[in-house]
């Protein structure tokens, strides 16, 4: 198994590769959104890519973290309230 | 930017079972085909891929099958494309254009005929505090168990809870990676004679049953059958979950509740749904079966849909499992490449074999009936939809005042307007519906609209800029 | 309240549609059509105490009415109608305060963005006449638009900006007009697609459903957007009316703010093969976005069909939003929707009298028939029952505005 390091809203993070970015989130914490009008907390559902509520950016980019694989270098920005 | 640019007989839409024997037949009758799946690797949800080496699941007869499966198409020249969603299609002259979002740039598929095997999504029910952080799917745990570390990231214990056959599926992974499983709470009492029945008339799956209950046994969880959770509490994430046994009336007996203490995961699933957003953008028509999971695509028996050259296989045709839906998809693929004028492949056995397994899976259906109103109330201030926040009492509200349908309800309340465009509460609001009357034949269902799924501006741009050169081409 | 369920007791139970309802036998007018427009209409019948009957082929609001971007404002919309449009406005605003504001109307103001000299000059003209007949807009430079709309930083040379338009959300201004005109005593039923009109001596006497019940009226209004004349036909009149496709698109949520005003273009004079631009900030954070160019053609057969949007809009909406608002061009589209507007030859409404007796019009939205649909409910409303709601002057600039004959008698 190959150790990677990431980046998580700015704080790197070592964690293995190819993992399903929600498994690294989570093991932080269940949740790292919020919800659009009550402000609640909200993490991975489904976990197919098809409820987004485990929104986040990465690299810039809005992407579903349970469809991401973890790979060295990626920067992860998770959204308290506008992901 | 432009988008890069495809072309092929066949493009199969989805890599589970049914999508990778679809690929296979087209392309062993000749045909140039691209298999297409939004997954990180081909197998679908049955024969997901494990990432790690050394996974708990890597020599599970799933995946093998998974690969196999993979093997075969590209060995009859199939091109598999993971990490590929398809977010569009379109008619074009001479057939279809698909919009891809591939690992973020845009890939338009020019296809003769298409053959969507798109598969199932869980069918998430509401309950009070399901929206809690910690609650997921049953479908999520098992996804992040044979694809992750193998350990599910939560502290504190885990419950797994719905209906259905695909619980004891998910209890088998926890069994099969070694995590602990603390309690199995199931709706339903399956009836002995019921069991005994289907498993005379299909005596081949008896093995496979005795399998599941003894893995369900060996995760050494407590088991609940006739109990559904009734709250999942907390404040920031799941924390306790209150379960209760169910009354005659099917009505949970709230004076006989027991509480679960320091639980870090709670993953439900009421069974699935097929998956349609493509095969009803594409305007195909589409029925209503509550045994097939509810919505699901109109096929005849070769997979041909109301839409020339279109064609599905698979759940997308109605849940069934992934005997089915490998026969289907293999059925699909070789009518798909003969309606192009390659040669057609001798299907009766597959046909023979295909009814048989349907008639498993419907058998099995039945003695885990879904649900068809909420088995329990759901306080107003309840979510339905989480995308936007709706309350229950939002929902019959709007319903009181007349809207007497999904799109009514959708307007008037905004649940089905946010990203998931109704996947995860068009159940909820279903359930809502019939409670008011309207069964779900007639509330109908949100068709999908151009993306299928949230694209980035840029590629919809690309994509639409090929279906655009593809439309007007002389 | 008075229902006309209570007014006429003997109703006829019928399955219409998908929803068990009852039907009265007869009503005092019936109006066919459950938009914006029909709604609107309803309850001003209901407020002038003529307790109508409504009747929608589908969902209250799910037609173009449910598909609009509802902006309320007498900007761009041509100088003659400009009195009977402030009124249609000050409608909308004084509704909202009546209500508390169940819709959110948002007078959040417009500007008219300006590409090149041309479009600068035509800005400027606009300006002056809007202004000469009282209106509340002006020209401002970009270092002023930096304030009014920080996320325009496109090549823009200028804009006109007209700080007193509004929006309001679309589902939620058919719903409380709804709601509005039942307490005002209105009866609405909705998957109830009325098939033909009733004929007696000449007149027409109520209606015909789907599924054959009658019922009897004094009065039928037509409100039934762009398909209006496949229910006139009935009684022999053709109506200029051509059904035009208007497509919308949308994004995901972004912070509130990001886009302040609408923002908004108009290319050509009208008709069907209008050209604009429309990009506003929904209450829900999307940003919705159109840009047509020319003519988009209606589809054979896109009445009875789910239509999508065309593969050239799309481009052309998301090349223009890029332009005008750089940061937003890597946003995430969420969704499309395609809806039909009917065009008439002088892009004004039809409202007012057909020539059958017993036969009224309210059709011909042009693409803006949400501002106007509270004016022309009022209007019509005292044509029919004779207890006018509009001041006697507008009344009859809105006769010779929207008369229905006024391209000759098509009978
Ligand atoms: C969450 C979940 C877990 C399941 N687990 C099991 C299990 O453990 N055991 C079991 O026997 N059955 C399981 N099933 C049932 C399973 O659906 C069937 O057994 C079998 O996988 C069906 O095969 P299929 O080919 O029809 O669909 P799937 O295997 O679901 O394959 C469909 C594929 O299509 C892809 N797809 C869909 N839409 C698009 C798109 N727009 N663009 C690109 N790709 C797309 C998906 O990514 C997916 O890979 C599960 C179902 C679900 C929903
Ligand atoms: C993208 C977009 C942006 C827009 N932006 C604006 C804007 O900014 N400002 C503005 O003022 N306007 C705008 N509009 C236009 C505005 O939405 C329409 O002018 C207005 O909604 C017209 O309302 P209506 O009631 O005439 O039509 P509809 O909403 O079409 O209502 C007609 C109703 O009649 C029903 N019907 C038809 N036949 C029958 C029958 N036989 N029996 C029973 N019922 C029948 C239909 O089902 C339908 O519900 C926009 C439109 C679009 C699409
Ligand atoms: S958890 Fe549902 S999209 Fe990722």
């Amino acid at each position: 198994m190959t150790m990677i390091e990431i980046e998580i809203d700015g704080a790197s993070v070592v964690c293995r590769e190819g993992l399903p970015l929600t498994e690294v989130l989570m093991s932080g914490a269940p949740s790292w959104r919020r919800s659009p009008k009550l402000g609640a907390p909200r993490g991975m559902f489904c976990g197919m890519g098809l409820c987004f509520e485990c929104a986040v950016e990465v690299d810039g980019t809005w992407a579903r973290a349970c469809l991401e694989r973890t790979r060295a270098g990626m920067r992860v920005r998770t959204g308290e309230g506008d992901i | 930017m432009t988008a890069e640019r495809l072309s092929c007989d066949v493009a199969v839409v989805g890599a589970g079972p049914a999508g990778l024997a679809a690929a296979s037949a087209a392309a062993t009758a000749g045909a140039s085909v691209i298999c297409l799946d939004a997954f990180g690797q081909p197998g679908g949800q049955y024969a997901m891929q494990p990432t790690q080496a050394g996974s708990a699941f890597a020599e599970t007869s799933a995946v093998l099958s998974g690969q196999d499966a993979a093997q075969q198409a590209a060995a009859a020249g199939a091109k598999i494309l993971c990490g590929a969603e398809v977010f569009w299609g379109a008619p074009v002259p001479g057939g279809f254009c698909l919009s891809v979002n591939r690992q973020g740039s845009a890939l338009a598929v020019e296809a003769r005929a298409v053959v969507v095997a798109a598969g199932a999504m869980e069918r998430p029910l509401p309950f009070p505090g399901w929206t809690l952080p910690g609650v997921i799917g049953a479908g999520a745990a098992q996804r992040m168990l044979k694809t992750g570390s193998g350990a599910l990231p939560m502290t504190g214990s885990t419950v797994l809870a719905g209906s259905g056959p695909f619980l004891l599926a998910v209890a088998q992974s926890f069994a099969r990676a070694g995590q602990p499983l603390d309690h199995f709470v199931e709706m339903q009492r399956p009836s002995l004679t019921g069991l005994t029945g289907l498993f005379m008339r299909h005596p081949d799956r008896v093995f496979e049953a005795m399998r599941l209950g003894r893995d369900l046994r060996g995760t050494g969880a407590t088991r609940h059958f006739g109990h559904i959770v009734t709250r999942a509490i907390g404040r920031d994430r799941v924390e306790a979950v209150e379960i209760a046994p169910l009354d005659g009336s099917g009505r949970p007996d709230m004076s006989r509740t027991t509480r679960i203490e320091r639980v870090g995961t709670l993953a439900v699933g009421y069974g699935f749904q097929p998956v349609i957003d493509l095969t009803t953008a594409l305007g195909a028509a589409h029925d209503f079966d509550a045994a097939l999971g509810g919505w699901h695509c109109r096929a005849d028996d070769d997979g041909a849909t109301t839409i020339p050259n279109l064609w599905a296989a698979g759940e997308t045709l109605g849940i069934g499992g992934a005997a089915p839906a490998q026969l289907s998809g293999r059925i699909a693929g070789g009518a798909a490449a003969a309606a192009l004028g390659f040669p057609a492949d001798d299907t009766a056995e597959p046909r023979k074999r295909v009814r048989r397994a349907r008639a498993f899976a419907a058998g099995l259906a039945a003695l885990f009936p879904m649900p068809r109103h909420l088995p329990l109330e759901l306080p107003d201030d309840e979510l339905i939809c989480r995308c936007e926040d709706i309350r229950a009492g939002d929902i019959a509200t709007a319903i009181a005042e007349g809207a007497h349908e999904s799109f009514a309800v959708k307007t008037w309340t905004r649940a089905g307007m946010g990203p998931c465009q109704g996947r995860i509460c068009g159940a909820g609001v279903a359930a809502a519906l019939a409670r008011a009357g309207i069964p779900s034949e007639t509330a109908s269902y949100n068709r999908a609209h151009l993306p299928l799924r949230p694209v980035p501006l840029p590629l919809v741009r690309d994509a639409m800029e090929a279906q655009n050169q593809m439309e007007t081409r002389a | 309240m008075r229902g006309s369920g209570r007014r006429h007791p003997r109703g006829s139970a019928a399955r219409i549609g998908r929803c068990d309802v009852t039907l009265p036998e007869r009503a005092e007018v019936i109006v066919v059509g459950g938009g914006i427009v029909g709604l609107a209409a309803a309850l001003a019948l209901a407020e002038a105490g003529a307790a109508p009957l409504l009747l929608e082929a589908r969902s209250f609001g799910g037609a173009v009415t449910g598909g609009s971007l509802a902006a309320i404002g007498t900007h761009m919309h041509g100088l003659e109608e400009y009195a009977v449009m402030d009124e249609a406005c000050a409608l909308w605003r004084d509704l909202a305060a009546r209500t508390g504001n169940p819709f959110e109307y948002n007078p959040q103001g417009q500007i008219g963005f300006l590409l090149d000299a041309d479009g600068v000059e035509a800005g400027e003209r606009w300006v002056a006449d809007e202004r000469a007949l009282g209106a509340d807009c002006r020209l401002v430079t970009p270092a002023e638009l930096a304030e009014i709309e920080p996320n325009l930083t496109g090549p823009i040379l200028g804009a006109t900006f007209a700080p007193d338009t509004a929006t309001v959300n679309p589902f939620l201004a058919a719903r409380t007009v709804l709601s509005l005109a039942r307490a005002a005593g209105a009866s609405a039923r909705d998957h109830a697609p009325v098939a033909d009109l009733l004929v007696e001596a000449g007149r027409v006497a109520g209606v015909r459903m789907e599924n054959g019940t009658e019922i009897r009226a004094e009065h039928v209004v037509l409100a039934s957007g762009p398909w209006t004349q496949d229910v006139s036909a009935r009684v022999g009149i053709d109506l200029p009316l051509v059904p035009r496709q208007a497509q919308c698109l949308a994004t995901l949520r972004q912070r509130p703010g990001t886009i302040r005003r609408i923002v908004s273009a108009v290319e050509s004079g009208g008709g069907v093969d209008s050209g604009y631009t429309q990009i506003q900030q929904a209450g829900s954070g999307q940003i919705l976005f159109n840009t047509v160019v020319g003519l988009i053609e209606t589809p054979e057969g896109a009445r009875d069909r789910i239509n999508e949007v065309p593969s050239g809009f799309v481009l052309t909406s998301i090349d223009t939003l890029s332009l005008l608002f750089p940061s937003l061009a890597g946003v995430p589209l969420l969704r499309s929707w395609v809806r039909f507007e009917a065009v008439s030859p002088d892009a004004r409404f039809l409202a007012g009298r057909l020539p059958r007796d017993g036969l009224w019009i309210c059709a011909g939205d042009n693409g803006s028939g949400y501002c106007r649909a509270l004016m022309l409910g009022r209007f019509l409303a005292g044509e029919i029952t004779g207890q006018p709601a509009l001041a006697p002057a507008l009344r009859a600039e809105a006769r010779a505005l929207y008369d229905p004959d006024r391209f000759g008698r098509a009978a």
